[in-house]
């Protein structure tokens, strides 16, 4: 079983699709859905955990019943089995997890009970009852960063991330890129927290980058404490997972929302009349409505937000994609050659800066 | 005083029967649930549900079960380790210290391949008992040495063998493949097995080893016949002859080598790799079972499994009833309290007195005992 579990996050990791046609088998549950959820942080935190919570809600309104929740469960795999293994043992077969780091706790729970769905929001590890879904966080932030070019004056924009995983770096990435497009020459800072959640490091790295020249400060971690900072010292910010406007009403852009009810409420639909299967490691995007920027954006001239606005439209119809050739890395390897565009693969195993990102993955 | 009829007499007690150490730890223990169902029920929890909760999925389960015993691994081997020094009053709150010295040292035989693949195993054991040994060695020697207050020094090794950990994870030992703070996944050969299904894991056997040696050593040995004279008086056994800075650095370091095998227990047992949560939250519930088990290893063997039970309940009144993680802290801290409460039964004879100002026996009871406790 941990032979698997190990194998899984091997092989999820390598953005192994070579699963996924054994992955399309249908998932037969045991009974009706029932559904739980398990958080890593508090429902309060006014990040990720939050934003997994109102999904909660809003299934809870749709389905007309009862969810429940159990927060600040800790990457640890004997704690997440665990508190699995309570909601099995009570009937839940609908389980849906909320971070990376339980990938391999919930491909061995999948492994040893085939009959419930996992669902692990942020995770990669798949298998033929657990799909692990994403947001294509890189649309928002491409669009964010283009915010962020044109607002700022000294073309120094900064960003506070967690770990350097793919999906973080594709945000870096897509953010320094939307900059460029909108003003050629910004260059954008990043900071790895090492953490999802360290609200007291996030307020230093955000003081830092602002005393190093950067003018607009976005936030990819699970609070608003890095924008709160730029709040004080009278910076731009960019939110992250809620509208967190609330936290820095004057310098706030935009914040890059999650809705992850657009794919859970299908999904659970599907549970219901038995025709769900597990799509590996699947993102949606802005054209799924789970992933949305607080709109209108603030501080920028009716010119810019017209041009956001068709971007936007851009990467909904499938015209626009924000990783599209040439695209340099840090140390100047070309990683999506002149006129083509990322493949998925690419995306999972992207392992690199972009080279107007000032910074380093280690 | 008292215009009361009767008054609360307390007597001290010479000799203490057997059945009563038995009968006050057992009333402690039943009191103090009463007291967490009283404040359960407060908080919202349905009575009728407390007896599932408690009784149901805590032990009359298998899913039940596995948590709890799985979970008992650890806390016993802590709690003897805190349980051993006690026995020469040395206080020892420096086993989340000692278990991340014993995880790291499995670790680092796992990481740096030493030794062939069969040696592996043992090899790692080795490693974590040692780690864990010389983290409360440290404190022993300043003792010894230094008279260093082994209270101060335990504690603060604990964070520094937190941060060490974190250097490492943060560092050397991070994750190639995702940059996560955690060492790369143990092959299967350093995976303590499991039983069939279950979460529960062949630690279960060095628990019951690591308690049965500790039983013999204080039960039996020279060495615990020894280190008992050293815990009534330590100016007194030097005076002997007893080796008692011997005795002392023997049993500090005997108590880390357990700690660290809990910390081995649970990174080759439980997660398969160091992760940044491994030795979190060991320090009281230590200190709890090695006092609910009154320092006797096979007490403590039974207090570890009431505890862990207390932590599985606590699960899922968290996940079912929506209460915070700090009541299963609170429910512990209210067993200790009323265990050590009822301890008044077993120092004292309780009498009721007739409370007539001119009564001769009144006289024979000593005044400050007698106000003790005035109804």
């Amino acid at each position: 079983m941990k032979r698997l579990s190990l194998l899984a996050s091997v092989f999820g990791l390598a953005g192994c699709f070579a699963l996924a046609p054994q992955a399309r088998a249908q998932v037969k549950l045991d009974g009706p859905p029932k559904i739980a959820f398990v958080y890593l942080g508090a429902i309060s935190d006014g990040g990720w955990t939050g934003a997994q919570n109102r999904a909660r809600l809003v299934m809870q309104k749709t389905f007309h019943e009862h969810i429940p929740y159990v927060e600040n469960i800790p990457e640890q795999t004997e704690k997440v089995e665990q508190t699995v293994e309570l909601f099995l043992n009570r009937g839940y077969n609908v389980i849906i997890g909320g971070t990376y780091g339980y990938g391999d706790a919930f491909a061995a729970e999948a492994k040893k009970h085939p009959h419930v769905a996992f669902i692990n929001m942020g995770g990669v590890t798949t298998a033929p009852n657990l799909e692990s879904p994403y947001p294509k966080t890189f649309q928002g932030w491409y669009l964010a960063g283009y915010a962020a070019g044109s607002v700022t004056k000294s073309k120094v924009i900064g960003m506070i991330e967690g770990f350097p995983i793919p999906s973080v770096l594709w945000d870096i990435n897509a953010y320094a890129l939307g900059a460029k497009a909108a003003n050629p020459g910004t260059v954008a800072k990043v900071a790895f927290v090492n953490s999802w959640s360290d609200p007291v490091k996030e307020g230093q790295l955000s003081n830092a980058m602002i005393e190093q020249g950067a003018d607009v400060i976005a936030t990819d971690m699970d609070s608003p404490a890095a924008i709160v900072q730029a709040e004080k010292a009278g910076k731009y910010s960019i939110g992250y997972q809620n509208d967190m406007s609330a936290d820095a009403p004057n310098g706030i852009l935009t914040s890059v929302v999650f809705y992850w009810d657009k794919m859970l409420v299908p999904m659970v639909e599907k549970l219901k009349a038995g025709t769900w299967t597990s799509a590996g490691d699947s993102l949606y995007g802005l054209k799924d409505g789970m992933i949305e920027l607080t709109m209108p954006v603030r501080h920028v001239s009716p010119a810019v937000q017209t041009k956001i606005d068709d971007i936007k439209a851009a990467m909904i119809a499938g015209k626009f994609d924000p990783f599209t050739g040439p695209m340099k890395a840090q140390n100047g390897t070309v990683e999506v050659p002149e006129g083509k565009v990322i493949t998925t693969d690419q995306l999972w195993s992207m392992k690199y800066l972009v080279d107007n990102v000032q910074g380093s993955i280690k | 005083m008292s215009v009361l009829p009767y008054r609360l007499v307390l007597s001290p007690r010479l000799a203490v029967p057997r059945w009563l150490r038995a009968a006050t730890l057992v009333g402690g223990i039943a009191f103090g649930l009463i007291c967490c169902a009283i404040f359960l029920i407060a908080f919202g929890v349905p009575a009728g549900d407390l007896a599932n909760q408690f009784i149901l999925y805590v032990f009359g389960n298998s899913a039940g079960l596995d948590q709890t015993l799985t979970r008992a691994i650890s806390l016993t081997l802590v709690a003897l380790s805190v349980a051993l020094c006690l026995r020469i009053r040395f206080w020892n709150i420096g086993v989340e210290g000692q278990l991340w010295m014993g995880a790291i040292g499995a670790t680092a035989v796992s990481f740096y391949h030493i030794g062939p693949w069969f040696l592996r195993m043992p090899l790692m054991i080795g490693a974590a008992a040692i780690g864990g040994a010389v983290w409360c060695g440290i404190a022993a020697v300043a003792k010894i040495r230094l008279r260093a207050d082994e209270v101060i020094t335990t504690l603060l090794l604990n964070y520094v063998a937190y941060l060490f950990a974190q250097d490492l994870l943060y560092g050397r030992w991070r994750n190639p493949t995702d940059q996560f703070p955690v060492s790369p996944t143990f092959p299967r050969y350093e995976q303590l097995p499991t039983f069939g299904g279950w979460h529960l894991h062949y630690g279960v056997f060095i628990a019951l080893a690591a308690t049965a040696f500790c039983w013999w050593l204080c039960r039996y040995s020279r060495f615990g016949l020894l280190s008992q004279a050293v815990a009534e008086n330590r100016t007194a056994s030097r005076a002997l002859g007893i080796p008692v800075a011997r005795i002392t650095l023997t049993t500090a370091c005997l108590a880390g080598a357990v700690s660290g095998l809990a910390g081995f227990s649970i990174v080759s047992g439980e997660e398969h790799k160091l992760t940044q949560f491994v030795g979190n939250d060991y320090i009281f519930p230590s200190i709890a079972i090695a006092y609910l088990g009154r320092a006797n290893p096979v007490g403590v063997f039974i207090a570890a499994i009431a505890v862990a039970g207390l932590y599985t309940a606590g699960d899922s009144l968290k996940a079912f009833y929506q209460l915070p993680d700090t009541v299963v802290v609170t429910m512990e801290a209210f067993l200790l309290m009323t265990v050590a409460a009822f301890d008044v039964f077993i120092r004292y004879r309780i009498g009721l007195l007739r409370s007539q100002p001119k009564a001769i026996r009144a006289k024979a009871v000593p005044p400050a005992e007698a106000r003790g406790t005035g109804a």
